[in-house]
């Protein structure tokens, strides 16, 4: 689950624009997400193909949620999420 | 003006390019928590610097802007490593991580910040302009805004006393059409933003903010006028910003359509097709430019990735002269 706001702390993804096995091209609007502040679209950041959906639609988790991992099948993941804050203290 | 060239054409690709890809990146890192507080980009206002960098005079000039500031500061000549450190909070950024997103600074590129206070910056421009002509130095200060940021009265008791004391400050306005989430129709009686500088009889003029060229000869003019000691100048810069206003804009205020009619008069495009019908470059020369640019990007990303965190003590010594303090212990 992205920040997509800087006060958000849990989001719930309202739709999917893409389905597993879709391709995804850098730019590309992935899903709609409510933050606490709105509504937003949420693009990629990177191509590949959408290979699993952590959360669907409805679904609601706390920012760094597993969301969806893009790639390609047998290469290399690119996990739109992280488990750990990048945080130091 | 410095001529415009084969090479002016193939380094205004490069560089707007790789402001454009630099702030792409900041966007994913972002959404990953890795920069945080507010991030605002300036996707798609490109021509603006990079026209504006062209009539200055780097190491001579001086720049200040608001909140929206990543860019301005590598177009003139700091370390694109260091302003990605910076938005990490990294000790290796341009303010040892103490300043972030909306704070770049660099006084030995002559760039003045990174405000985040919206018009807080034009009296400062205005100021730094007084302390050259008071020292009667020949240095120009570049002093931009949003469209936001001219409806605040600091705006128009600059504007008076710029004029009154003939400072060499260009007021740039860079209207991309909305403070925010709300466009200029709905918050000025007339939409013609450099009209303002009428009143205070100073020079204004509107100029399209999507080609740099156009820029570039605008800028010039008044930059000269600044410098030859004729006083500021007001220019609206018409440009757009593809984005929201910051991360957390949800873009209601807009249609999708509005924002593909500016994307067939994007910078960057306009530039290329320049390079392309001239025969200044070949389509796979730009494709190598394109991957340098990406790389370049992924090496700031790695740098900021790997750098350490300011030391704690750092926040006290910003704050504070003395080594200690009766109420804060000094090494926290």
């Amino acid at each position: 689950m992205p920040r997509l706001s800087d006060t958000m702390e849990e989001g719930t993804v309202a739709k999917w624009f893409k389905k597993v096995g879709d391709a995804v091209s850098e730019g590309d609007i992935l899903a709609e997400i409510e933050t606490d502040k709105a509504t937003m679209e949420f693009e990629s950041f990177n191509e590949g193909e959408l290979l699993h959906i952590g959360i669907q639609e409805g679904g609601t988790a706390p920012v760094d949620t597993l969301l969806a991992i893009i790639g390609k099948k047998r290469g290399r993941y690119f996990w739109i999420t992280y488990f750990r804050r990048n945080s130091p203290r | 003006m410095k001529k415009i060239t084969k090479q002016t054409y193939l380094d205004w690709y490069e560089n707007m390019l790789f402001w454009r890809k630099f702030e792409d990146k900041l966007a994913a890192v972002y959404i990953q928590q890795k920069v945080r507080g507010f991030l605002h980009l300036y996707n798609g206002q490109e021509a603006v610097l990079a026209g504006s960098l062209h009539a200055m005079e780097l190491g001579k000039d001086r720049m200040i802007t608001a909140y929206r500031n990543h860019v301005q500061p590598i177009g003139m000549g700091v370390d694109p490593k260091r302003v990605m450190a910076e938005l990490y909070g990294k000790a290796t950024g341009t303010s040892q991580g103490l300043g972030g997103s909306m704070h770049i600074f660099s006084k030995e590129h002559k760039f003045h910040g990174g405000h985040g206070i919206v018009g807080g910056q034009i009296p400062l421009g205005a100021g730094m302009a007084f302390g050259d002509k008071y020292f009667e130095r020949d240095n120009v200060t570049l002093c931009f805004m949003g469209d936001g940021a001219v409806r605040q009265g600091s705006l128009h008791e600059t504007l008076n006393l710029a004029t009154l004391w003939q400072l060499p400050v260009v007021f740039v306005v860079e209207n991309n059409g909305y403070a925010m989430g709300t466009s200029v129709a709905r918050t000025a009686s007339h939409e013609e933003i450099w009209k303002l500088g009428l009143g205070y009889d100073m020079p204004c003029e509107p100029c399209d903010g999507m080609d740099p060229v156009v820029v570039a000869k605008t800028m010039d003019k008044a930059i000269a006028l600044a410098r030859s000691g004729g006083g500021p100048s007001f220019i609206e810069m018409k440009t757009y910003r593809y984005r929201g206003h910051s991360m957390s804009d949800a873009q209601h205020y807009r249609t999708k359509d509005e924002v593909e009619e500016y994307r067939k008069i994007d910078p960057i495009t306009q530039v290329k097709n320049v390079i392309l019908s001239k025969k200044y470059a070949t389509q796979k020369q730009l494709d190598a430019v394109d991957e340098g640019v990406k790389k370049r990007v992924a090496e700031c990303e790695k740098f900021a990735e790997t750098s350490p965190y300011p030391d704690l003590n750092v926040m006290y010594d910003a704050v504070y002269e003395q080594e200690d303090y009766p109420f804060i212990k000094h090494k926290l």
